[in-house]
């Protein structure tokens, strides 16, 4: 699957977001999206699941996964209730697979999620919605205020899991310019109402930092 | 399973117990303290304490189901539904669900507490029905305008508004009776009054029958809003 859509335009009451924009992903390695504060990175990403903006096939909005803030797993369960609910309803292999990947056997199953650590709290929020093993996958800052072991641990595991889903499409929001160096794919930036794509990070970096 | 854990761990069920003990104490200290009566019996006690539950309802359940829907809301956790393969329906379903069985269980204890006391059961089971079906009633009303309304303040603000105009409403006109079913100025409420004065077990069967028909309208009307408002849920979820 690629997404292509042309002319893609976004719109918040009367602030343009994107205007008449080209939207091309490609599954394998991650779609890195780049962008200041307010240039409505999240506002394109709940856009995949809302569709207000009319865009995007119907089928896409259940045919993709949404990591971000405002996609929570409940803190007022213990980490071996949410296991319990999930394995229930997904396939344990994988559960097991993610989980090795991001490490959580060091998680504390019994206390609520409340009590861990942001760091803990987003590997568990990953490996529950990796789950869904969607076509489409949208992190939203995922690395937003986490220390650099949790961070680095984040960056090794899209690495691998990109590798090993090559026909998944990932896009990754970010402001973290540490993403892009770690994490090899493509390079986005919104630009001028556009969203520009980089062959080569590093220019990409240089134009974000200059802007 | 996921929302009974739930309301343990977040202390809704806590709280929950603690309005029907208010509820149930209310129900004793307003003919003592404000009727000055001297000795309260049984069916005193109890169409008391029905009276508080149904004037006092809205009031004292609509933070506990408010917050019990909108902390969903709050804490962004509408997708992790979504992940679990829910949708709006089954998300009211199971908030509805939860409140109403952990409301039975506690109707079903403190009644059976007060029986034991009076030792009395005449009226064990009418009273598990009407307040039983008086609870459901709020579950409903103030589950389905949480669930349309992602800001608890606003839920409760809402909810006791819709309960303010629908008692303005049976007071305005027969013909809107069943708008509040419950409410103290209707005629269910007198029929009660005279079963647990005349020393009858139970109410008339056509009663019985409007207090059922009456909560599965209510039920109906939610499960339509709930069904209907699935796109409002992601975006109230997410926004």
């Amino acid at each position: 699957m690629v997404l292509d859509i042309s002319g893609y335009t976004l719109k918040i009451k009367n602030n343009l977001l994107l205007d008449h924009a080209h939207l091309h992903f490609q599954p394998g390695g991650v779609n890195h999206i780049v962008g200041k504060n307010g240039v409505g990175k999240s506002r394109l990403a709940k856009d995949f699941i809302l569709n207000k903006s009319g865009f995007f096939p119907k089928h896409l909005s259940s045919n993709l996964t949404v990591i971000s803030s405002y996609s929570n797993i409940p803190e007022d369960i213990s980490a071996k209730l949410l296991f319990k609910i999930l394995i229930k309803r997904y396939d344990r292999m994988m559960l097991d697979q993610l989980s090795d990947l991001l490490n959580i056997e060091n998680i504390p199953s019994n206390i609520l999620i409340k009590n861990l650590s942001d760091g803990q709290k987003q590997k568990l929020k990953l490996v529950s919605f990796l789950l869904e093993n969607k076509e489409m996958i949208i992190l939203d800052e995922i690395t937003n205020s986490l220390d650099k072991t949790t961070v680095n641990e984040i960056h090794q595991f899209l690495n691998i899991y990109s590798r090993q889903h090559s026909n998944k499409i990932i896009l990754n929001i970010t402001h973290n310019l540490s993403d892009l160096k770690n994490i090899e794919g493509r390079y986005f930036l919104f630009q001028d109402k556009k969203l520009v794509q980089y062959e080569n990070k590093d220019q990409l970096i240089k134009i974000y930092i200059e802007e | 399973m996921i929302e009974f854990a739930k309301s343990l761990f977040n202390k809704v069920f806590m709280f929950l117990a603690l309005i029907f003990l208010l509820s149930f104490l209310i129900g004793w200290f307003l003919p003592i303290g404000l009727d000055k009566v001297t000795f309260l019996s049984y069916r005193e006690y109890l169409f008391s304490t029905y009276t508080v539950f149904t004037q006092f309802g809205f009031l004292m359940f609509s933070f506990i189901i408010a917050f019990f829907v909108n902390k969903e809301y709050s804490n962004k956790t509408i997708l992790f539904y979504r992940l679990l393969s829910y949708d709006s329906l089954k998300f009211f379903l199971n908030k509805f669900a939860v409140l109403f069985i952990e409301s039975l269980i506690l109707i079903t204890i403190f009644l059976s507490v007060v029986s034991m006391v009076y030792q009395d059961f005449s009226l064990f089971l009418l009273m598990v029905f009407l307040l039983t079906s008086v609870v459901t009633q709020y579950i409903l009303i103030i589950g389905t305008i949480s669930l349309l309304s992602s800001n608890i303040l606003m839920s409760i603000g809402l909810s006791i508004l819709y309960w303010i105009l629908s008692v303005v409403l049976v007071a305005s006109s027969d013909k809107l009776t069943y708008v509040a079913v419950f409410d103290a100025s209707n005629y269910l409420y007198r029929h009660i009054n005279q079963v647990f004065a005349q020393g009858n077990s139970f109410i008339s069967l056509s009663n019985v029958l409007t207090v059922i028909v009456y909560n599965l309208i209510l039920f109906l009307v939610s499960v339509l809003i709930g069904k209907l408002m699935n796109k409002r849920w992601l975006k109230l979820g997410i926004d």
